[in-house]
């Protein structure tokens, strides 16, 4: 067991190393500079969560609520932990690629999953201690706690993720017990994994909202004194409350809380790992033996063999990548079809109908040319959501030499990784700007032409990605997973996008306060994203092209 | 015909091609032969365009591949020594994406995928996803479109692991017709006997070096008589 959870966390580790994204430079300090603007830009990354975290803290720190940080945190770390934890556990339970390997060791089918629950397990721990540990040193610090306080956050953050996983664990295995009924799994699995993710969400919009009279008795305790935000947003969560509580609680009454949290969070782990464990193995050898045998039985057809260019050839190949590998399925998809989710789940779920009819009157008060420039940006953002232009290259794992074998440029490779970017992420703002229309259908007009002007910002993002993973990308991957959830290129591919959204954003800002109107700072900003547009191709066609063949 | 011109190439401070210079004439069937990490690989890699060369010139059918890779790849067909790509395409949509990227017109590739298929036996698994293919079937489809577009020259790694012996014997009739029509076949191989059998000229490299090169005959009169096999080693340990 140790020797096999060894061998699991230090590929999880490996994935890390610098070494796993390819070096094209040739010179040692080319590739040291390289490193370091790599960590720097990670740095920045990370400092600009940090920073909005301490601005969370100072807001409700001046209205006397600062140590609701903590509860906050771990609510924060358990959603997302749900969220991404679900496809994670998923990918790594049923779509691995040693499931074969591992069924001719002697291991016990319960050892597998122990261990592969335990490396996931202490990833997502990593996660969680990173991204709250602004949160709660600003609150030890301005509380002056002592290393107590600390330490209960150390090890109450490490085990959070526990609970929100085994939960996904058990969804995991209900989804591949259900998809084994059809044919078609993979594609049953990718739509069930969003079926069940939306079932989490409104699961969670249902026990963390908060009804107007929960609020209104908040806002009056909170005037004096009684009430705390967090409180009043666990309450449902019994075993984030005594986490919460254990923390802030000094003395022996805070470290038993903290012992009934970490008792529930590992007694809930261990039945369920003993209950399912058992028959693990047997479902995953199912599960991939089902894959091996998908059209096995099926006779010769008469499809068309017909020609095309060979740059349509490679687009539908990629396109056809995504669509059928449930984890690049499930990531490249993701903010296409979440965002609209989130909307209408936040909407009918917490009964806020009426308050958005509330926001249809006022929108009519808004100038027509604002909305126009709010909903492109607003669409925009969509197309910066898309891993799957941002991972394209990287996704070609082996494959890459055979590719670099073709008679094709390598320009040409990437463009047409970027004409499958502009599908998905094209795609998702196709989708919100649906919606956008069935929820503002005052604005039709509008909405269709935010659609269509913001199709350059998701060309421009798509190119974007492609460019970041054409220079280094992540070739040696073992698990589909880690190339493109653990790939780091799929998050600045995004702050990449982001990047120019605001700087877009800030060149209309500027354009307005110059006196300029809404329609005509509109139009020179998308003229503005088109020769962003220009620029960039002309980089992806010469630069990247070359880097894409040196790796 | 492919030529090697003081072609090195490093890895770090491992020297995995070390001056090799070569000329592999039409109408031959060459044989590259060496131990384990003696550059075997590497040498296919150059010759393909995978890696670029540190130094030298590889010229295939007289184009450099460095200097035209689009025009100098579209003269040779590639067979890797494992097929693990693109799984979830059926064999169809393989080859149909095959043919589009080497630009094949419909009529021919329908003539050589007929022609292919019944050869090797793979109509049955034709419209399959390549995952529920054996690892021979995978051979068979990567044969069959690496070869699509009539290459003048083939470059096939390890081309006979994983076929039965129906295949294997199918596909030496196939190299040697390729040969005879005055074309070239470059292959790496492990097994001797296929080599001392089949090709018209031999190549052992070690270390990165090309210690031998010639016909069978020519490499007896540098190491004295006997089967490739003995041939082999002797001029293997000779190095060492």
């Amino acid at each position: 067991m140790a020797a096999y959870l060894r061998l699991l966390i230090q590929n999880r580790l490996a994935a890390f190393k610098p070494g796993s994204y390819t070096k094209d430079g040739k010179s040692k300090l080319i590739a040291v500079l390289k490193v370091i603007g790599f960590g720097l830009l990670m740095l920045l990354l990370y400092g600009s969560i940090a920073f909005m975290e301490y601005m969370l803290f100072d807001l409700l720190n001046g209205i006397g609520q600062g140590k609701a940080v903590v509860g906050l945190a771990l609510l924060g770390c358990t959603m997302v932990t749900l969220f991404y934890g679900f496809f994670h556990v998923n990918g790594s339970l049923f779509f691995s690629k040693d499931t074969s390997f591992l069924a001719a060791m002697p291991l016990r089918s319960r050892t597998v999953l122990t261990g592969k629950m335990l490396s996931i397990a202490a990833g997502e721990a990593g996660v969680s201690l990173l991204f709250c540990a602004p949160l709660v040193i600003g609150y030890g610090i301005a509380s002056h706690a002592g290393i107590a306080y600390y330490l209960k956050n150390f090890l109450t953050f490490a085990l959070l993720p526990v609970l929100p996983l085994t939960v996904a664990m058990l969804l995991s295995f209900v989804l591949i017990r259900i998809s084994a009924l059809w044919k078609r799994r993979e594609g049953v699995t990718t739509i069930l994994a969003f079926v069940v993710f939306a079932g989490i969400m409104a699961a969670e919009f249902g026990l963390t909202k908060l009804s107007d009279e929960d609020i209104t008795k908040w806002l009056l305790s909170m005037l004096v004194g009684k009430e705390s935000l967090a409180g009043l947003l666990l309450q449902k969560l019994p075993w984030l409350q005594w986490a919460n509580d254990g923390i802030l609680t000094a003395g022996v009454n805070g470290w038993a809380l903290l012992g009934l949290f970490a008792l529930v969070s590992l007694a809930v782990a261990a039945a369920a790992v003993l209950l399912m464990g058992g028959g693990y193995m047997k479902l995953a050898i199912r599960q991939s033996e089902a894959i091996g045998q998908v059209n096995r039985g099926r006779k010769r057809g008469k499809e068309s063999i017909g020609e095309r260019k060979p740059v349509v050839a490679l687009m539908w190949q990629e396109v056809r990548d995504v669509l059928t590998t449930p984890v690049y399925a499930t990531n490249s998809l993701f903010g296409m079809i979440v965002t609209p989710l989130m909307i209408c789940l936040a909407m009918f779920s917490s009964g806020k109908v009426s308050e958005f009819v509330e926001l249809r009157e006022a929108l009519n008060l808004v100038p027509r040319g604002a909305y126009l420039a709010v909903a492109t940006g607003v669409l925009g953002l969509m197309g910066t959501m898309c891993m799957a232009a941002s991972s394209s290259v990287s996704r070609e794992g082996k494959c890459h030499e055979i590719r670099k074998t073709y008679p094709v440029s390598g320009a040409m490779q990437l463009r047409a990784k970027v004409y499958m970017g502009i599908v998905f992420h094209g795609a998702g703002v196709m989708v919100m700007a649906v919606l956008l229309c069935v929820l503002l259908p005052d604005f039709l007009m509008e909405n269709i032409m935010a659609a269509v002007c913001a199709l350059p910002l998701a060309f421009l993002f798509s190119i974007a990605g492609v460019i970041v993973d054409a220079h280094h990308p992540k070739l040696n991957w073992k698990t589909e997973t880690e190339a493109i959830k653990q790939n780091f290129n799929t998050m600045i591919g995004m702050l990449l996008g982001l990047v120019l959204m605001a700087l877009l954003v800030g060149a209309f800002v500027l354009l307005m306060k110059w006196g300029m109107g809404w329609y005509s700072a509109f139009m020179v900003v998308i003229g503005l994203s088109l020769v962003l547009n220009a620029l960039a191709f002309g980089w992806l066609n010469s630069r990247s092209g070359k880097a894409y063949l040196a790796h | 015909m492919i030529t090697f011109e003081n072609v090195t190439k490093t890895y770090g401070n491992k020297r995995a091609v070390d001056h090799l210079s070569m000329a592999i004439e039409d109408g031959r069937i060459f044989s590259f032969l060496g131990p384990n990490g003696a550059g075997k690989t590497t040498t296919i890699k150059l010759m393909t365009g995978i890696v670029a060369p540190d130094t030298g010139v590889i010229k295939l059918d007289g184009i450099d591949i460095a200097k035209e890779p689009i025009e100098a790849k579209r003269r040779f067909g590639f067979v890797p020594d494992t097929f693990d790509m693109y799984e979830r395409l059926t064999g169809r949509e393989y080859l149909r994406f095959m043919g589009d990227i080497y630009c094949v017109a419909q009529a021919e590739r329908k003539a050589h995928i007929e022609k292919y298929l019944q050869l090797f036996s793979l109509e049955d698994a034709y419209d399959q996803q390549i995952r529920s293919y054996s690892h021979g079937m995978k051979q068979k489809l990567a044969i069959i479109g690496a070869l699509m577009h009539d290459p003048s020259i083939w470059i096939l790694d390890e081309p006979m692991v994983g076929l039965d012996p129906q295949s294997v014997y199918l596909l030496k009739e196939e190299m040697r017709a390729h040969a005879d029509k005055g074309h070239t076949v470059f292959f790496s191989t492990h097994v001797l006997d296929v080599a001392e059998r089949l090709c018209d000229e031999i190549g052992i490299i070690k270390q990165g070096q090309l210690i031998a090169k010639g016909t069978l005959e020519e490499l007896r009169g540098e190491a004295g008589d006997g089967t490739l096999e003995e041939l082999f080693l002797e001029l293997v340990e000779k190095g060492e």
